[in-house]
């Protein structure tokens, strides 16, 4: 049997890159300048700008410079009218790696008629009637990625100080 | 309203990461016409919520059947 051609990684686990929370509205959140990185994970929560029915999240990646590439891991909400609150994980793996697939997972959650502020405890993302499916696309290019794209479909939320939405980014060598 | 993508680069001291750029003319003109499709799928979905709610009041058993074919179609 011949063993699977893996290189071991040489990292300690996942590193903290960033948190960032837009200061207004905004379509699309991109994160630059992490070619370093094998894999990685970005965490957020945002209210959508306005009631979304079927908010979906597109996750594209690219080369510094080049052409954005479609990884196919969209999802779309449950479709319900008054969607607001947007919890995501993102992970892609082989996120610089030349020569095997980038396997992305996209996970989504929603929240119908409440949004996201910072004077609620809890804002619970379990209810059935909103869960999103999660999404899994594998893509392959040859190339060293860098920057990673989420493009909202209505927009993240940021003009409202006490309702921004949180980006985290994690990654790993 | 004019759309806006927000760049984080990673490289820079956290402070400094954070600029705002305005979509172009076409990647506006992409938007507008998603948005479109995407209203029109909305005003369908609160026809159909219009349409369920009516049934409830005068025929619930219809209404469920109705809301479970539905969801099923959409599942």
């Amino acid at each position: 049997m011949t063993d699977f051609n893996v290189t071991t990684s040489s990292g300690g686990g996942w590193t903290f890159i960033t948190s960032q929370q837009p200061t207004s509205d905004v379509t699309t959140v991109t994160f630059t300048g992490l070619s370093g990185y094998r894999h990685i994970k970005i965490v957020a929560v945002y209210n959508s700008s306005a009631n979304d029915s079927s908010p979906t999240l597109a996750v594209s990646g690219r080369v510094s410079g080049g052409t954005y590439r479609d990884t196919a891991a969209r999802l779309v909400g449950n479709a319900t009218a008054n969607l607001k609150v947007i919890f995501a994980t993102i992970e892609i793996t082989n996120f610089n790696s030349t020569d095997v697939y980038k396997m992305v997972e996209l996970q989504l959650d929603t929240i119908a008629a409440t949004t996201l502020d910072n004077t609620s405890a809890i804002h619970d993302g379990g209810g059935s009637a909103t869960l999103a499916p999660s999404g899994f696309s594998a893509v392959f290019y040859q190339e060293v990625w860098d920057d990673v794209k989420l493009t909202a479909s209505i927009g993240i939320e940021g003009s409202t100080a006490g309702q921004r939405g949180y980006f985290y980014v994690f990654g790993m060598v | 309203m004019a759309r806006t993508h927000m760049i984080v680069d990673c490289t820079k001291p956290h402070d400094k990461q954070v600029s705002y750029v305005p979509f172009t003319p076409e990647e506006e003109a992409e938007a507008d016409a998603r948005d479109a499709a995407r209203l029109e799928q909305a005003q369908k979905l609160s026809e159909t919520d219009a349409l369920i709610a009516v049934l409830k009041e005068r025929d619930p058993t219809l209404a469920q059947a109705v809301a479970e074919k539905m969801a099923g179609e959409k599942g």
